[in-house]
């Protein structure tokens, strides 16, 4: 039982950790792409699509597009990350649970596209 | 994700001029929203949307859009801080997660068929008469026992949804086993699709439902709600994603703004009694039943 509270507690600081790096990552580079935004003197602002923002226009386009997307990418990476982290405790009513919600999260594109 | 189904087009409602005024009022109204979402389990969306279609003249789906992407920064950045602590039930919050999903693609897919204004007013008389049991409620739900051991705020407990956490104010520790799961998916699925068509996180429901209906104490339900409303938003961003709502840089703005936010709020919730934080709550419902009301009065939900 207590290797099970040890890999619990494991499981909490990796989940903190890959939240801490999802956000900073995202933060660092759509700062750096306003920054360089700034800098380049173009004001314009266009709309981020998926199919349409590769490649970008300029780098800067490129830059926050990407930390916009890496961080509403975090709770997926995280939703993912504790599927693993269940599945080394066993606990497998929940990984399959968050199994069911990245199905759910991966359906939500195709279905607002569709 | 065509441009046929663009409902905003390039250079117009949705654009912003990046001169010093936007990029300071934008990143302002980030740091409000993000401390305001970590201090009461809520995503920050009740300011963002508003200020964004009255202040800044964006779309109402625009707004939508970059409120989502706020709401997850809300629940990343004072998430990490709550996971890292003890506090969230991440088994609880993903296992709400299945609700709180397919109910944020619904309601990114009804924003854009039909109009708001009756859900609006339906949502609004729910938020006041839970703020009325929110005042009425005396005490946790929990139970004491013994003293965690591994040096953290709380655990859980493998296979069941039920853990314990320290309480910071008495140094207790508060066992708690969640009850009901009915009433909280039906209530996460309900708030999903309110994200979905208003860009909240959803919190303001699911707080209640947690605390109340389930029997979670309330600093584990906020700490469980904020882990939860990033996936809610992420479901329905996905929608406006693929429907070309999304404009990153007013996003990104925001989401500067709410991440410092957030961190502030989250460090402050952990000094704040259960009861300062369900009167925090009350009025926050309060106040967004109010604006739902007048913004739907006014017909500014429409469109």
């Amino acid at each position: 039982m207590a290797d099970v509270g040890g890999r619990e507690h494991v499981g909490r600081r990796v989940i903190a950790t890959v939240l801490r790096a999802g956000l900073s990552a995202a933060t660092l580079m759509m700062a750096a792409g306003i920054v360089a935004k700034l800098a380049s003197g173009d004001t314009t602002t266009p709309t981020l699509e998926l199919g349409a923002f590769v490649p970008p226009r300029t780098p800067a386009d490129g830059l926050l597009g990407v930390g916009v997307l890496t961080l509403v990418a975090t709770p997926f990476v995280r939703v993912l990350a504790l599927a693993v982290v269940w599945w080394r405790v066993h606990d497998r009513r929940f990984v399959l649970t968050a199994l069911v919600v990245l199905a759910l999260l991966a359906a939500a594109t195709r279905l607002g596209g569709g | 994700m065509g441009r046929s189904r663009r409902a905003v087009a390039p250079g117009s409602d949705g654009d912003v001029t990046l001169d010093a005024a936007v990029i300071a009022g934008m990143i302002g109204l980030g740091v409000v929203a993000g401390a305001l979402g970590a201090l009461v389990g809520i995503g920050g969306g009740v300011v963002l949307v508003p200020a964004l279609v009255l202040v800044f003249g964006l779309d109402f789906r625009v707004a939508v859009a970059i409120s989502l992407v706020a709401v997850i920064a809300t629940s990343t950045a004072a998430g990490s801080v709550y996971v890292a602590a003890g506090q969230t039930n991440m088994r609880l919050g993903m296992t709400l997660e299945i609700a709180t999903t397919a109910g944020g693609i619904t309601g990114g897919l009804l924003a854009t068929a039909v109009p708001t204004t009756w859900l609006a007013l339906l949502l609004a008389g729910m938020l006041i008469v839970t703020a009325v049991l929110l005042l009425r409620q005396r005490g946790s739900r929990g139970q004491r026992g013994d003293a965690a051991d591994d040096g953290t705020e709380g655990y859980e407990i493998p296979g069941r949804l039920a853990g314990a956490f320290v309480d910071p104010r008495t140094g207790d520790l508060v066992a708690y086993e969640a009850t009901r799961l009915w009433l909280g998916s039906g209530v996460s699925a309900l708030a999903g699709v309110v994200s979905g068509l208003l860009g909240v996180g959803g919190g303001f429901l699911k707080v209640p439902a947690t605390h109340l209906g389930m029997g979670v104490p309330v600093k584990v339900a906020a700490a469980t709600s904020n882990f939860m409303i990033g996936v809610t938003a992420l479901s329905s961003f996905a929608v406006y994603l693929a429907r070309g709502f999304v404009h990153p840089y007013p996003a990104a703005l925001v989401a500067v703004g709410v991440t410092g936010g957030s961190l502030l709020g989250a460090r402050l919730q952990g000094r704040a009694s259960p009861a300062v934080l369900r009167y925090v709550l009350t009025a926050v419902l309060v106040a967004v039943a109010v604006q739902l009301v007048l913004r739907a009065v006014g017909g500014g939900l429409d469109g």
